[in-house]
């Protein structure tokens, strides 16, 4: 290519390269105000000892269903919707599922914009996200949703309490590093920088393993399995396989291998061993006074309460696995109850 | 003209990042995943207590590949009996605590492991910049991820100099957890430090703030061969006070506590500090920051102004300093000047009593001598001599000019420690010479007092009637055994004591007949104040007494309000429990007469009590009442009048 060609080349690639640049930038205010006008503020029953009455909600059908958290809020004769334009309208309450903790309510009004659920985007941790909700109730009326940013922090499995009662939801969250706790901002969105939704807010509520405040959103598939149900009107969740509840005399008891604890006196004692029966499977397995038990089954265990916890969810007919500290080194022991007095299984 | 064409197109080449958000997203994954191996999970158990942003898991960080790890030292706040590090490939080790960082509130774990663990680069501290990245890594949900917060620096040099800030989102999420540059490699280390106190968790209530802290890595590496070794690192003190209250007020030093680093760098009073390791410190706010990083060890070296010189030393900084040993000089000083001496300048400190066997006699010392400067400063009155000497250690050798009968001497005179014995016979106590112009007199003789806002709180005072302007009494506050009080028999034993040995008395009425109320100790403190500004107490010789319960008045006034009371003087009285004992201190040296039996209820606990005081450098005279618990007899009280006289020796 001639010389004289290369430079206005160049030069276009150059100012493309820009406009790409820029149009990234410029996306932003587009997106958010897409999603602005898919959104809806509540208001309902509340506005008593700390409760609000106000919270978040989202369009997710083009004839009026919204979504929203399942709360007080909703505990009300009349609930009202307001439009991201204004328009104000009573909504009905269509149902609600209990363990994920999400409602859809139903307003009188065609072609609005909406979330679709059946669409789910894929994030990670360190995916950029935006969070839109009516944080302390300050939009009113037309004025939009406060929109905070943040990135995916991390994707665990809730594990939280509202005060002194755990929530009945214990599946997968978004956990997000934008302070996204507050009141009336259960119910909003999480969404990519594109503007796709990701999740919706969840309530105020607490780490249960560090009490914090849990910044966090329901993912968009649980969101879509969950509204599934309550259209189709079913109401029991789906029971967790870990919730299998064994009879008294079926499940796993240290005293029947042999080993006694020391006495449970504290909230938290600490689950060492106190004795050791001789010629029991415990004794065979290696276990000694002192010991200390760390792990049930690969799962951690803090004191004699959650250890007695974890084994009633395991059936003594199978090998249990503990692992132990005893002078400040690891050990793993497998243990099984015979029937007629062999020796158990060595590790 | 071509290259008018070209430049927009390299300006828009420059300025152009294709998608710049995407890729600063891509950046901060790859950051993530080169720390990542090296952030570790870590599990306690068995610990003490509940706390209730302890939830048993927290994060960690490797730091060298053959098995060590820090964290937060608000992790281990439980006293966990067992610790167990979890690695990124589901591996659990078991750890021990080795040794905390008590300047940065980190500590250093030990795995036993054989095969060599992940590495981290160290970012190193002078290139942290306010405003660039700054990612922070935990490992608290999931055992297999790590869970992120993104934010910058906001800023460095705080708490002391020893952390940055960042906006992260710092909670029991990541505390322990390493924060990490754009590249991936390791700024600071997450804890929850606050500006405010210096408790090793004491901001976990700003988690999530966006305001967060996080100690340099490469300062807690400096560390590194000791707390390798087991041994803790401590912050630095140096050992001077401020002459000024203001904390932007230039760093002159108002003392250098002897034995303290300052002190053998050859710092003292009215030097002013202008650099530390070459850093300029305009003022006490600076020199904080600048001494704030440093550890217990570590060599300082310090520029300073003395009389207009320009001078440099070194001082290395130590974990603690020794309380305060007064050194003896052997004197017992005039309040003021001699009225016939005048005009003649400098006024300086005339002696009324020179102790046997003490330095000051034998290096000649008499009394009536005018002590009036030592070889650099001249004194204008005994406080400045007092400063001066304690100045020193015992075994200083130092130089007094004083004038005896109109000619100047000049000696040379090695101090002794504080231990001395109350002399069985002294001159009266000291008396301004020189009369005033005050016409009127001061109210003399009994009455009583109380608090106009809570009258329950009363008192008695006695004044001698024959009490002169010119006279520096002392001032004893007698707590009484609470119970009966009778107004009458408490002038009739302490009036005549009053009158001898030129004191005020100041006898606070217990309102309660069970027991004493500490709360009662403000008023009384003011109304101490008051007499002691009506009637020109001398200020070293203002004595809390007190017998049995009322000891422990006298004992808790003390030690609560320093600066008024000098002296404390107990008979069969332990210290309460709730009392805080201080060390002794140049400000405001306070002096210990303990009288008991050696049958008493606490007779045990009080031998303890005398040993605690020595020990913390106070002097203390005791005197043994024998077998039997009882109050002083009269040569007892001679005895403590003697020691009362003595309170202001030098």
């Amino acid at each position: 290519m001639s010389y004289r060609f290369r430079i206005p080349i160049f030069c276009l690639a150059g100012l493309s390269f820009f406009i790409a640049c820029s149009a990234a930038a410029a996306n932003l205010p587009a997106v958010i105000s897409d999603v602005q006008q898919k959104l809806v503020k509540i208001y309902g029953a509340g506005g008593l000892r700390g409760l609000e009455a106000y919270q978040s909600g989202f369009f997710i059908s083009d004839t009026g269903h919204v979504l929203t958290a399942w709360s007080t809020v909703l505990d009300s004769d009349t609930i009202t919707v307001v439009l991201s334009d204004g328009r104000r309208f009573e909504a009905e309450l269509l149902g609600a599922d209990l363990e994920v903790e999400t409602a859809v309510l139903k307003v009188e009004v065609d072609g609005v914009p909406h979330f679709d659920l059946a669409k789910s985007q894929a994030a990670d941790i360190g995916t950029r996200t935006l969070a839109f909700s009516n944080l302390f109730g300050i939009a009113v009326g037309m004025e939009p949703f406060s929109v905070q940013h943040g990135i995916i922090s991390s994707t665990t499995q809730l594990s939280a309490r509202r005060g002194v009662f755990s929530t009945p939801y214990r599946g997968n969250v978004f956990v997000v590093d934008a302070v996204t706790n507050n009141p009336g901002a259960a119910g909003g969105v999480l969404t990519t920088w594109d503007g796709y939704l990701l999740g919706m807010l969840g309530k105020e509520l607490r780490n249960d393993a560090n009490h914090t405040w849990l910044n966090y959103a329901i993912p968009t598939p649980v969101l879509h399995a969950a509204v599934g149900r309550i259209v189709r009107g079913e109401t029991d969740p789906a029971s967790d396989q870990s919730n299998l509840q064994y009879d008294f005399d079926e499940v796993w008891r240290l005293d029947l291998a042999g080993i006694l604890l020391v006495p449970d006196v504290f909230d938290t004692t600490p689950p060492f061993v106190d004795t050791v029966i001789p010629s029991t499977p415990g004794y065979k397995a290696g276990i000694r006074p002192d010991d200390l038990i760390l792990y049930v089954a690969g799962n951690l265990v803090q004191s004699c309460r959650q250890v007695a916890s974890r084994l009633r969810r395991l059936p003594h007919s199978e090998p249990l696995k503990l692992t132990l500290m005893r002078d400040n080194e690891l050990h793993e022991v497998i243990l099984v109850l015979t029937g007629q007095g062999d020796g158990p299984v060595q590790p | 003209m071509t290259c008018l064409i070209l430049l927009p197109a390299i300006v828009a080449v420059r300025g152009a990042g294709v998608d710049l958000p995407q890729l600063e997203e891509d950046a901060i994954a790859t950051a993530v995943r080169r720390v990542a191996p090296a952030t570790v999970r870590i599990e306690l158990f068995a610990g003490d207590g509940t706390d209730l942003f302890s939830s048993g898991i927290a994060s960690g960080l490797i730091v060298s590949p053959d098995g060590w790890v820090v964290t937060s030292e608000s992790v281990l706040g439980q006293n966990p009996s067992a610790i167990v590090v979890m690695l990124n490939d589901g591996r659990r080790l078991a750890a021990q605590h080795v040794a905390t960082d008590h300047s940065s509130k980190v500590s250093m774990l030990k795995l036993a492991t054989e095969d060599p663990l992940p590495a981290i680069e160290v970012a190193p501290a002078e290139e942290i910049q306010v405003g660039q990245w700054a990612i922070a890594l935990g490992r608290v949900f999931e055992s297999d991820r790590v869970n992120v917060s993104v934010g910058i620096v906001s800023a460095v040099d705080r708490i002391l100099g020893r952390a940055i800030q960042t906006d992260a989102l710092i909670s029991p999420n990541n505390y322990g957890g390493p924060l990490v540059d754009i590249h991936g490699r390791v700024l600071a280390v997450l804890a929850p430090l606050s500006p405010e106190t210096a408790d090793a968790a004491s901001g976990t209530d700003w988690y999530d703030s966006g305001v967060g802290f996080a100690v340099p890595l490469e300062r807690i590496m400096n560390g590194f061969s000791k707390m390798s070794a087991g041994e803790d690192v401590y912050p630095g003190i140096l050992g001077i006070s401020p002459k000024s209250a203001q904390p932007y007020d230039p760093v002159v030093i108002g003392a250098s506590r002897p034995g303290s680093p300052a002190y053998l760098a050859g710092l003292r009073t009215d030097d002013e500090i202008l650099t530390v390791n070459d850093r300029l410190i305009p003022h006490w706010v600076a020199l904080r920051k600048a001494i704030g990083p440093v550890y217990a060890g570590d060599k300082v070296r310090i520029g300073f102004r003395r009389d207009g010189n320009e001078l440099q030393t070194q001082a290395q900084l130590v974990a603690e300093l020794d309380p305060f040993s007064r050194p003896f000089l052997g004197i017992l000083p005039q309040p003021a000047v001699a009225a016939d001496e005048g005009e003649m300048k400098p006024a300086g400190v005339t002696v009324r009593y020179v102790f046997s066997e003490s330095p000051a006699s034998s290096a000649g010392i008499l009394t009536g001598d005018r002590i009036v400067g030592s070889e650099r400063k001249d004194f204008a009155n005994r406080d400045e001599l007092r400063q001066f000497v304690f100045q020193h250690l015992a075994g200083d050798e130092i130089e007094l000019k004083l004038f005896r009968h109109g000619e100047q001497e000049q000696l040379k005179i090695k101090l002794a420690g504080h231990e001395f014995s109350v002399p069985e016979s002294l001159p009266p106590p000291p008396a301004i010479e020189q009369s005033t112009d005050e016409e009127s007199p001061l109210p003399a003789g009994d009455r009583d007092e109380s608090n106009p806002l809570l009258p329950d709180q009363k008192a008695l005072v006695y004044v001698p009637e024959d009490l002169s302007p010119d006279e520096r009494p002392a001032l004893l506050i007698w707590f009484h055994e609470p119970g009966h009080f009778d107004r009458q028999e408490m002038l009739d034993r302490w009036k005549p004591f009053a009158n001898e040995h030129r004191l005020l008395l100041l006898a606070p009425i217990s309102s309660d007949e069970e027991q004493w109320e500490p709360r009662n100790i403000g008023w009384i403190a003011m109304l101490t104040r008051r007499m002691m500004i009506q009637y020109k107490v001398d200020e070293r010789r203002v004595v809390a007494h007190g017998y049995r319960a009322g000891g422990a008045m006298a004992y808790l006034m003390a030690f609560s309000a320093p600066s008024i009371v000098s002296g404390v003087a107990v008979v069969e009285s332990p210290i309460p429990r709730r009392a805080e004992v201080t060390e002794a201190a140049a400000e405001h040296p306070q002096d210990f007469f303990v009288a008991n039996s050696t049958t008493g209820k606490s007779a045990n606990r009080i031998l303890e009590d005398v040993a605690r005081l020595q020990e913390l450098k106070h002097p203390t005279v005791t005197q043994n009442l024998g077998n039997d618990p009882r109050y002083l007899n009269s040569n007892e009280l001679e005895l403590l009048a003697r020691w009362i006289n003595c309170l202001d020796r030098i």
